[in-house]
């Protein structure tokens, strides 16, 4: 749990919240440099722009919706029982997400952040408290853990390989990984 | 005098909207394939007009269940009312029952891993409303009916295009479709 | 952050509570011996009663369906957290009697569906699909720029064109003319696909278009359903239609095809499409022959009967009209004598029974057999087409003043449509109109000037407007256009700027019928999700950035509150009509209108200039027809086939269909043919066929059936959504129907008078 993790969190968060191309080329910047990765020089960010819309936004029907709901839920409607977990969540660690409904609590950026003060959390306590340690776990295992590895796989079915989608794509997917495999170790199931 | 709920196709009042379908899936939101009601259209050996005349059908709500009989956790129930009760947290998803009804009632939800079937809308039942289908159904087609107090009418058990099996002894029960005079030109 | 404590508090105890439930469960076998006592005060809790609904665990509100349907539904919406979780009919409603329509309970699928247009976005060359998200403040910006860039070049704003139709009839949504207004004089596509030649007819006729309540069907002896197939359109009236029959009525139903209700007839008759005025003239002969005349109602209500009369007698016979439609002289002598002496009858003329070069005479002579037979004014009889009685609204998002020193068009006639309501005033300027069924051709004609932007709202161009090929030509010569949607449609894609529009659980309006009697409020029952704004709070946006680049240059209201703007709506007349004393009693509920009588025309006081049903109206002949409802002749085939399109039951136009809770009962677009016609051609069952003519092709899967008559293709209108390209359009023109210009401002369409032919592929 270190800062590198917290900043490719960051950079992860505002990479899928992002809605400008200066947002992606920044986040994606971020991201790049706290896993060691290169991104081209030259890298056409509206191009960058678009691919991310068309995979995440919209208008047209999206391949790889970022709300837990698409991949936990009946037929991919949004609001579901995950959007609602996620907002339990936040609530014990005392937090919100503004207008609760307007976007859905299960986005992966609300989510990413909410994992940013989890982790936060628990490193500054001086013994991790088991509830703390517990939700963090539960977090990772039960909720992220049933839609993350879908939604991780739907962007790579349908993002360009090699471009920057990709590139935080993996990032999330390496990062998931590990998180996994540290809670495993520390919390035999 | 004890209920025993089933329900009752009308396929002369019913028209092949599929309101009804619609409706369990307005209530219940399934996953993407697993349907719990299905319209079906009669065939044009049964009913001589192509997709003119139907039968709706979810779960017949067995007397002597096959769901329930295959079952290895007791994951159905009957009750003394009719009504056969899938219980979700249950069902290890072994998919017995989804072999052996001849219905084919029970279905897969492959997101959950389980079977999964109508189950008669019994928490409305229970607070004194129709099951989502019935009360959306727009000509009366689709009821609920009490075969303890139905008056002995032109209702058949097995009408042609609905597989027969005795054994378990399903409780819908169904009115056959007429057809009009036909003046072509 | 207030509450968290105690919100952590709240949800370990209702763990807690809920485990204690568990636990009290488990004990009940123990407990059994209660049910042994005889107990006063206490019930059985059975673990039945643990699970039961509960209604009070949701919040509840009311909706009302908005699209174009008779039936406009009235929704009673489940919300839980914040989020809709089922509807269902509302059951004080008699129309709506507590269910929907198979449409209608996809609506949650809607708001909740990931596909759905969440942002403002740009697209940065047409069809190409990239696109990039704006802020709205930044669409307003691009949009009032151009609105501003148009009036510089022009001296006025006749080169912004809006398109929109039936897409949401909440009443509200009228503010999208209000806005065009508000900016200035601008091009309006006036009329209506719809239904305008009946309109026309109607009130040449009746001098309006007024039916009576459909619930009255019920004490008809004799119910005729000509050209409209309720079973799919408006399911909810087929409960009068049974009950109608139950009580002992015949019912005959008349269409090309053997439709889903013809199926629920006593007897079905298969015409000659569009020979329907024949059919109903030789209907009349042989009533005029029987001496089974209301001669009271044609004396004493009625002018030009004698004329009329005069013209049967002389070029219509019984065996005429079978010869053109085909129905058989026995059977039209035996329905029109039954139909003549039924007490009372009625008809059900539908709309697609007058898509046709010949429409509107033909809903003249089904019109002029109810009048001659007395049914008209009579509580379960009359003509019944649809009305307007129920949306006597202020309008007040749509009459909107142009702002000071706006100049426009200088013409005769200003907009119109069936729902204007505005009684037009004389003005020396006024917009410039142009045929919304001729939306392409309108496009690339209109000069002086030329068309240069387009605003599209509760319309879908290029799933459903004619001649789609040249629609996309038209389109490439458009500077700008604006899309407000909710899904990704082809007009969409077509356009450079789309705004997120919400869905009815996400705005405040209000929402009549143009066919039964009730009015429901529509609460927003959910916040708008994402970015998504109701049509009004688009306008109030760009209102806000028109006069903050150019002071003065939009007049619509800067700021909106939906609520507000719904209150609006209503008057005395709407409350006295109701029977009401405020709209939030419509909070419990829709409410009917109180009726003096389930019949229109009780009272024998006719909209027309004589006052009289006019068998023979100057009228009708000073607008280029005939003054009597002669025959009129369809339109001559060009092609092997007759072609029709008429609606599915799984879609209301372009929407719906896409939805895949949809698709899963719904799963793709077929031609239906005549299995002998298929032989011809040796084309087989599923087989891939191509259908084509003049305007374009389709390829599309062929189900055979003797329900479609020989030498015919029927297609149903729908648009599949992503990854499919199916469109009707491709082979529908824009042929004018014969009436519709007198009161909706431009003829119809001949929808059903289209012709192709058909290969293997």
């Amino acid at each position: 749990m270190n800062d590198g993790c917290i900043a490719s969190l960051e950079g992860l968060r505002d990479f899928f919240c992002a809605s400008s191309a200066i947002d992606l080329k920044d986040a994606a910047g971020r991201i790049a440099e706290s896993v060691d990765a290169a991104i081209l020089p030259g890298t056409d960010w509206t191009a960058v722009e678009y691919e991310f819309n068309r995979l995440f936004v919209g208008p047209a029907a999206i391949p790889a919706p970022p709300y837990a709901s698409a991949y936990c839920e009946s037929d991919r409607v949004l609001m579901g029982k995950a959007a609602l977990e996620a907002r339990q969540l936040y609530h014990r660690l005392g937090l919100a997400v503004p207008q609760e409904g307007v976007i859905p609590d299960d986005h992966v950026a609300y989510e990413l952040e909410a994992m940013i003060v989890l982790k936060s959390a628990l490193r500054a306590e001086a013994s991790s408290s088991p509830d703390t340690q517990a939700l963090h776990a539960w977090f990772v295992r039960e909720h992220l853990g049933r839609w993350l590895p879908h939604f991780i796989l739907a962007t790579r079915t349908h993002a360009s390989a090699g471009g920057v989608v990709a590139l935080a794509t993996d990032a999330l997917a390496a990062w998931f990984d590990n998180e996994l495999n540290t809670i495993a170790a520390s919390h035999p199931e | 005098m004890k209920k025993h709920y089933a329900f009752l196709v009308d396929s002369e009042r019913c028209i092949g909207c599929f309101t009804c379908a619609m409706a369990c899936r307005n209530y219940y939101h399934q996953e993407k394939g697993v349907v719990w009601r299905h319209v079906y259209p009669l065939s044009e050996e049964i009913y001589p007009h192509r997709e003119r005349a139907f039968f709706s059908l979810a779960c017949n709500h067995c007397e002597n269940p096959t769901c329930l009989n295959v079952c290895p956790v007791e994951a159905y129930t009957k009750r003394e009312d009719g009504v056969v009760v899938h219980h979700q947290e249950k069902c290890i998803g072994c998919g017995n029952c989804i072999r052996s009804c001849p219905y084919g009632a029970p279905v897969y939800n492959p997101v959950e891993k389980r079977a999964e079937k109508c189950s008669f809308c019994h928490e409305r039942l229970d607070a004194g409303l129709l099951p989502a289908c019935v009360q959306s159904c727009p000509t009366d087609a689709l009821k609920l009916v009490d075969l303890a107090t139905l008056e002995p009418e032109n209702h058949v058990q097995f009408p042609p295009g609905f597989p027969k099996n005795a054994k378990v002894n399903p409780s819908t029960r169904f009115i056959l479709p007429k057809v009009p005079t036909m003046v072509r030109r | 952050m207030t509450g968290q404590a105690t919100f952590k508090e709240d949800c370990m105890s209702q763990k807690t509570r809920a485990l204690s439930r568990r636990q009290f469960l488990k004990g009940l076998s123990v407990a059994g011996a209660a049910s042994l006592l005889p107990l006063r005060l206490l019930m059985p809790y059975s673990a039945e009663a643990a699970t039961a609904f509960r209604e009070q665990d949701f919040q509840i509100f009311r909706n009302a369906c908005p699209r174009n349907c008779y039936d406009t539904c009235s929704i009673k919406t489940y919300v839980k957290d914040g989020v809709v979780k089922f509807i269902e009919g509302a059951q004080e409603s008699t129309f709506t009697k507590g269910g929907l329509c198979v449409k209608g309970y996809a609506y949650p699928r809607r708001v909740y569906s990931p596909d759905r247009i969440k942002y403002p976005m740009v697209q940065d060359g047409r069809r190409t699909g990239n696109w990039r998200r704006v802020s709205w403040d930044e669409a307003m910006d691009r949009i009032a720029k151009k609105i501003l860039e148009i009036k510089e070049k022009d001296g006025n704003l006749l080169g912004m064109g809006l398109s929109k139709y039936s897409g949401n009839f909440g009443i509200t949504n009228y503010g999208v003319e209000g806005m065009m207004s508000s900016l200035g004089y601008t091009t309006r596509f006036v009329g209506t696909p719809c239904w305008p030649a009946g309109i026309d007819a109607q009130n040449y006729d009746l001098g309006d278009m007024w039916c009576n309540d459909p619930e009255d069907m019920v004490k008809s002896r004799f119910v005729i359903i000509w050209g409209a197939n309720p079973a799919w359109c408006s399911v909810h009236s087929m409960k009068y239609v049974n009950e109608a029959k139950r009580r002992g009525a015949k019912v005959v139903v008349i269409d090309p095809i053997f439709t889903q209700t013809a199926a629920k007839g006593d007897v079905y008759w298969q015409p000659e499409t569009s020979s329907d005025g024949a059919l109903a003239l030789g209907m009349a002969r042989h009533i005029l022959d029987q001496g089974l005349v209301d001669t009271d109602f044609v004396n004493t209500h009625a002018i030009g009967f004698a004329e009329f009369a005069a013209y049967l007698r002389e070029n219509v016979t019984v065996e005429w009209a079978s010869q053109v439609s085909g129905i058989p002289a026995v059977q039209i002598r035996e329905v029109a004598e039954e139909f003549a002496t039924a007490d009372p009858a009625t008809i059900w003329i539908g709309y697609g029974m007058q898509r046709h070069t010949n429409g509107g005479a033909s809903v003249r002579a089904i019109d002029a057999l109810v009048a001659m037979t007395g049914n008209v004014g009579k509580e379960g009889g009359g003509a019944r087409y649809g009305h307007l009685r129920t949306w006597g609204f202020n309008y007040h998002a749509l009459l909107q003043k142009q702002p000071e020193g706006s100049t426009g068009f200088i013409g005769a006639t200003g907009p119109k449509g069936e729902f204007d309501f505005t009684k037009g005033e004389a003005a020396s300027f006024t917009d410039r109109t142009v045929n919304i069924n001729k939306t392409a051709q309108a496009i690339l004609d209109t000069k002086d000037p030329v068309l240069r932007m387009l605003w599209v709202s509760c319309k879908n161009p290029f799933a459903q407007d004619f001649d789609r090929p040249k629609l996309e030509k038209a389109f490439d010569t458009l500077e700008m256009v604006v899309s407000v949607e909710q899904f990704f449609t082809e007009t969409v894609n077509n356009s450079d700027i789309v705004l997120p529009v919400t869905t009815l659980f996400e705005e405040w309006t209000v929402n009549a019928s143009y066919w039964h009697y009730w009015v429901g409020i529509n609460e927003q029952a959910i916040t708008p999700m994402y970015e998504t704004k109701s049509n009004i709070e688009i306008a109030a946006l760009l209102s806000r950035k028109m006069n903050e680049l150019s002071p003065g240059s939009c007049t619509f209201p800067q700021d909106i509150d939906t609520r507000e703007w719904l209150e609006k709506e209503f008057n005395q007349g709407m409350y006295d009509y109701l029977g009401i004393k405020h709209w939030t009693d419509l909070k419990n509920g829709p409410v009917k209108a109180k009726l003096a009588s389930s019949a229109s025309w009780s009272d024998m006081k006719f909209g027309t200039p004589s006052g009289k049903y006019e068998f023979l109206s100057e009228l009708c002949q000073q607008n280029g027809h005939d003054a009597l409802p002669r025959y009129k002749e369809g339109r001559k085939a060009y092609d092997e086939f007759r072609l029709l399109t008429p609606h599915t039951k799984f879609g209301l136009h372009s929407q719906f269909v896409n939805l895949d809770w949809m698709q899963e009962f719904n799963k793709e677009p077929f031609l239906y043919m005549h299995p002998d016609d298929a032989q011809e051609k040796k084309i087989a069952d599923l087989d891939t066929v191509r259908v084509f003519n003049k305007v374009g092709e389709l390829k599309i899967k062929v189900k055979l059936t003797s329900n479609v008559a020989k030498k015919s293709l029927v297609i149903y209108e729908a648009w599949f959504g992503a990854g499919n390209d199916f469109n009707v359009q491709n082979l529908v023109d824009d042929e004018s129907s014969d009436m519709g210009a007198y009161k909706t401002g431009a003829p119809g369409v001949a929808i059903h008078g289209q012709f192709a032919n058909v290969e293997r592929v």
